[in-house]
């Protein structure tokens, strides 16, 4: 291995690092928010170029290694990594473009550097090859996040956001390192391979005379540990209290930035430790009870109900965006459930593959929507409608374009076809009918009709937007409104998604290609 | 094919009526041709097929293609848009979105009725919902919030548990390794004589299909999102729920849950007999107690999808064809007599500003157009002979009584309560001394306008051509639905 080649595999991360460092030294004195904002969005844009030249083979970037390759024994270079790294990287290139219209603050550069400083921390928990680089990288997303909440820095509520971000944000650090803690302790080991395979003794051991009979209980301890400090960043149930107010404070793009970027970071990790770390403990045959994995399938069921419960009550529509952010937390953990339930039975391996692929495809699709969505709250608020739903009567006329949008992501977000939503419900559910079919589990069965009933749910809310923009104006139909000024750079970022959710619905074949490869890779580092 | 249904969506913006029912032209056109054609050569199979590979990871493929069935369903659906935008001349609130969302039903029903792939099925299954959402919520009545929301959220749900039917048959089929979606090669396995699947994933197959479909009948006691959409709609969305998007239910238990699982559908059939019989009977007793005559007629589209019910169920506890060819002529009749009389209502709602029978009476005086048609519009739902109604209803009870047995005086019943109320009905709102009734305004007294007119005309000449010739009909769909009766016969 000469030594350039880690650095090449790395060079995505590379850039983005120099080019964070750089830009509040560099163009500090240019305070323009339009340039700032482009030049970010083409590094931007080269980093997603060479991320996937580490997985495709693409013209031009034939000197990039290939992966899987793993660079200092720490950083993993593989399509499940590019996977989240695109994901990314997109959703950081969306919050970029769409923030010069509304983000008019001072300090322009930082904000823009904070951001990649996020995006780089996320990636480097993407790659992450045991858990102290997970964690780094963790922290580092964390606290440029943080800072990016309280931008707004002479508003209440975003210093609010901040600041309960942060606390709980720390205190879910130290569950996580405590865990990790716990982890080491036990194995002496803290690397993705090296628990897998202490795992797999545990299991094998298990239920043979003379033999532990059920998983230590310090093991248990660890699983929960980390499982709570990655479920405060997923907003999982009951770790979500946060996320309404940091995303109803915080300011709007960052509030994208946070639902549909950050929140995923805890889905990579929990994808990593979960599935590929520690599935093997979970007992099928021992006691039931001790199976730690029918606890996250009634994580996934409350999580779900409980974000679409609470959403239906809610008239700020960042408040509600919140919500169903949770409750597609619920939807995603179905992934991380069921998966955990079918791994290591070898017949059921092409169907844990198919799972997480629903789970990746639907990252990818949450990411998009939700970006949209956030964005156009965003582009209308700026034109002084406010984020309340009231104000958003009939804006259908006011503002076609961003409410078409908006109701089109909205109807994605409940799963009506042919839209992206739909695309990746479909996998996921599915991918659960298909485990159910194989085990005749009534767990999977549990969690399709959960799916169903809360997408019937949540289509109340959705379909409540959609009603307020198009359908309450009918009275007031004669009043001329006048038309909104949404900036034009959100509006760019809004089209994007909406190209996005509407592509993906009618033609999903490359995510879903994509999607397969990574499961596949996430399924070939598990023991 | 696929060409219509990118004409249809790609114009919809446009402003005016013209354009709109200009576009709603061509796929008429183009389904009266394929009507012709599949008429003239009635055995062929599925024709016009269209084939483009979609997704290929996970074998969904963009197959459409038409058989009897299908085009005359397909048919109807084409006629029924034509005519609800020549009913809706005078739509004044957003004509525009107004016409557009008729033209975009017109995509989704169409897509739904020419699908053989499941999964595209589907798919234009749930985008028929959108539109009419919008119809509901924007152009309908008072309650119009409640009754959209419902509809939505009633039928969404069912799709969903019918859509996890889908997935269990792609899985069964081999899933990520060569599973197939496709309606053709789902169905052959079982007719090809190779029951693959075992007794009891096909009962709980075709229960989750069951569940979809059932809503969408709507049969008992599923029914209840139908009173509330029809009376909020507005008379051209009434016209296309009625006409054709009920129609998608029964299509969708013919065309796919009976060949694919019909093991479970013989498990069904004599739980879809009750259904069918618990349906007639509360249709009939709640259409007497009506005082609005459009929710009259609601209550009574979901008897009339009982009889196709009761076609199917004794289709499929015999094996004979008879009960399927009624069931897909009393789809094909209702939707012909069904649509007229909500434009009836519509006409009075117009006139009177209400649809209360305490607040008409006499009209026949008045209105003697509308009169006229509403006296052929209730012969056709009562069933005389010589309307297409008539025909369906012979069949489907002589296939009954193959089936059940005496029991089939229970379903008969209905016929004689259904006579009752649709002649009562008439004689309160039409006959009798004409008296001017306080709180009814009577300044917008104008009988029926002449695009009124012309939709009415239209339907009145599908009853008594289909009724005269019905031949022309079940030539065509007697085919297909011969193929799908055999299976049972095998295993009966």
């Amino acid at each position: 291995m000469s030594w350039h080649e880690p650095l090449l595999a790395l060079s995505p991360e590379i850039l983005l690092t120099l080019t964070a460092a750089l830009l509040p030294l560099g163009i500090a004195t240019v305070n323009r928010r339009g340039l700032i904002a482009g030049v970010t969005a083409a590094i931007l844009l080269v980093a997603a170029f060479l991320v996937l030249g580490t997985v495709y083979t693409l013209p031009g970037l034939g000197w990039l290694p290939q992966g899987p390759y793993v660079a200092y024994g720490a950083l993993e270079v593989d399509a499940f990594s590019a996977f989240f790294k695109l994901v990314f990287i997109g959703v950081a290139l969306l919050v970029v473009l769409g923030s010069p219209g509304y983000f008019r603050e001072r300090h322009q550069p930082e904000y823009y550097a904070l951001l990649l400083f996020a995006t780089v921390g996320m990636m480097v928990v993407a790659s992450a090859n045991d858990l102290i680089t997970l964690f780094v990288g963790f922290e580092l997303a964390s606290f440029s996040t943080y800072a990016l909440a309280g931008f707004f820095k002479r508003a209440g509520d975003s210093n609010e956001a901040a600041l309960k971000y942060f606390i709980v944000g720390s205190l879910s650090s130290a569950l996580t390192l405590f865990g990790i803690s716990i982890v080491y302790g036990i194995t002496g080991d803290v690397s993705f391979n090296g628990l897998a395979q202490h795992a797999a003794t545990i299991a094998g051991e298990l239920g043979q005379p003379g033999k532990i009979d059920r998983i230590p209980v310090l093991d248990l301890f660890a699983i929960l540990f980390l499982l709570a400090g990655f479920g405060f960043k997923v907003a999982m149930v009951p770790f979500h209290m946060w996320a309404p107010d940091t995303y109803d404070g915080a300011p709007t793009t960052v509030s994208a930035f946070l639902a549909a970027g950050s929140k995923k970071l805890g889905f990579v990790a929990l994808f990593k430790v979960f599935l590929v770390g520690l599935a093997a403990l979970k007992v099928v045959n021992v006691g039931a009870w001790y199976g730690w994995e029918i606890y996250l399938t009634l994580l996934a069921i409350v999580t779900m109900t409980v974000g679409n419960l609470m959403a239906l009550r809610q008239d700020n529509l960042k408040r509600m965006l919140a919500y169903s952010s949770v409750a597609h937390a619920g939807y995603m953990l179905i992934a991380i459930a069921a998966a955990v339930l079918a791994t290591n039975d070898p017949a059921l391996r092409a169907a844990t593959t198919y799972l997480i692929a629903g789970g990746l495809f639907h990252i990818v699709t949450h990411a998009i929507m939700k970006s949209g969505a956030f964005l156009a709250i965003a582009g209308v608020s700026s034109a002084g409608i406010g984020e309340n739903i009231e104000g958003w009567r009939g804006l259908g006329r006011r503002a076609p374009f961003v409410a078409f949008a908006m109701a089109v992501f909205m109807l994605s977000f409940a799963g009506i076809p042919p839209l992206a939503g739909f695309a990746s419900k479909f996998v996921l559910f599915s991918g659960a009918v298909q485990t159910y079919q194989l085990t005749s589990n009534g767990w999977f069965l549990a969690l399709v009709i959960a799916g169903i009933l809360n997408s019937g749910l949540s289509l109340y809310y959705y379909a409540r937007v959609v009603r307020v923009m198009y359908v309450d104006d009918a009275e007031t139909a004669t009043t001329p409104m006048p038309r909104l000024k949404v900036p034009l750079s959100t509006t760019i970022a809004v089209g994007a998604c909406l190209v996005g959710v509407l592509l993906i619905g009618l033609w999903w074949t490359p995510v879903i290609d994509f999607s397969l490869d990574a499961a596949g890779a996430l399924m070939a580092t598990g023991p | 094919m696929g060409a219509i249904v990118v004409l249809a969506a790609g114009r919809t913006a446009k402003a005016a009526r013209w354009t709109a029912l200009l576009v709603s032209l061509v796929p008429l056109a183009l389904s009266s041709y394929m009507l012709y054609a599949i008429m003239a050569n009635p055995a062929g199979g599925y024709q016009f097929r269209e084939f483009y590979s979609w997704i290929p990871s996970l074998g969904i493929n963009l197959i459409f293609g038409l058989d009897g069935l299908g085009v005359s369903m397909f048919w109807l659906t084409a006629l029924l848009v034509t005519v609800s935008i020549v009913f809706a001349w005078d739509e004044v609130r957003r004509p525009n979105l107004f016409y557009s969302m008729l033209l975009l039903i017109n995509v989704a029903v169409l897509g739904v009725f020419s699908a053989l792939d499941l999964f595209v099925f589907y798919i234009f299954w749930e985008f028929s919902l959108i539109p009419m959402y919008f119809l509901i919520s924007i152009w309908g009545g008072p309650n119009r919030r409640y009754a959209a929301i419902k509809f939505f959220i009633y039928t969404f749900v069912a799709s969903l548990v019918m859509l996890v039917g889908f997935m269990a048959l792609w899985f069964a089929s081999g899933g990520m390794n060569g599973g197939t979606f496709s309606i053709e090669e789902l169905s052959s396995t079982v007719m090809h004589g190779l029951p693959s699947w075992t007794n009891s994933f096909q009962v709980w197959v075709f229960l989750a299909l069951f569940v979809g479909f059932a809503v969408k009948f709507p049969v008992v006691p599923v029914h209840t999102w139908l009173p509330d959409a029809h009376v909020e709609a507005p008379t051209a969305g009434s016209v296309i729920l009625a006409g054709v998007l009920l129609k998608m239910g029964s299509y969708g238990l013919i065309r796919i849950a009976l060949p694919i699982v019909p093991e479970g559908a013989q498990f069904f059939a004599p739980l879809m007999f009750v259904i069918a019989v618990l349906s007639m009977i509360y249709a009939a007793v709640i259409c007497l107690a009506q005082r609005d005559y459009k929710k009259m007629v609601a209550y009574s589209s979901i008897g009339s999808m009982g009889i196709v019910l009761l076609g199917i169920a004794a289709a499929v506890q015999t094996g004979s064809s008879m009960g399927l060819v009624g069931a897909a002529f009393m789809m094909f009749a209702h939707g012909f007599f069904s649509p007229m009389m909500f434009m009836l209502c519509g006409v009075l709602q117009h006139n009177l500003g209400t649809r209360e029978f305490a607040k008409m009476g006499g009209l026949a005086q008045a209105m003697p157009y509308t009169a006229a048609f509403l006296v052929f519009a209730t012969m056709a739902g009562v069933g005389l002979p010589g309307l297409a109604a008539f025909v369906a209803e012979l069949q489907v009870f002589v296939g009954a009584y193959e089936a059940f047995g005496y029991w089939v005086f229970l379903p008969a019943l209905y016929l004689a309560v259904s006579a009752a109320y649709y002649l009562w009905a008439l004689k309160r709102a039409m006959f009798g001394k004409f008296t001017r009734k306080d709180g009814v305004d009577y300044s917008h007294l104008y009988d029926v306008h002449r695009f009124e007119v012309i939709a009415l005309a239209v339907m009145v000449a599908g009853l008594v051509v289909y009724g005269f010739w019905p031949k022309a009909l079940v030539d065509i769909v007697a085919p297909p639905l011969e193929a799908i009766a055999t299976v049972f016969r095998g295993v009966a």
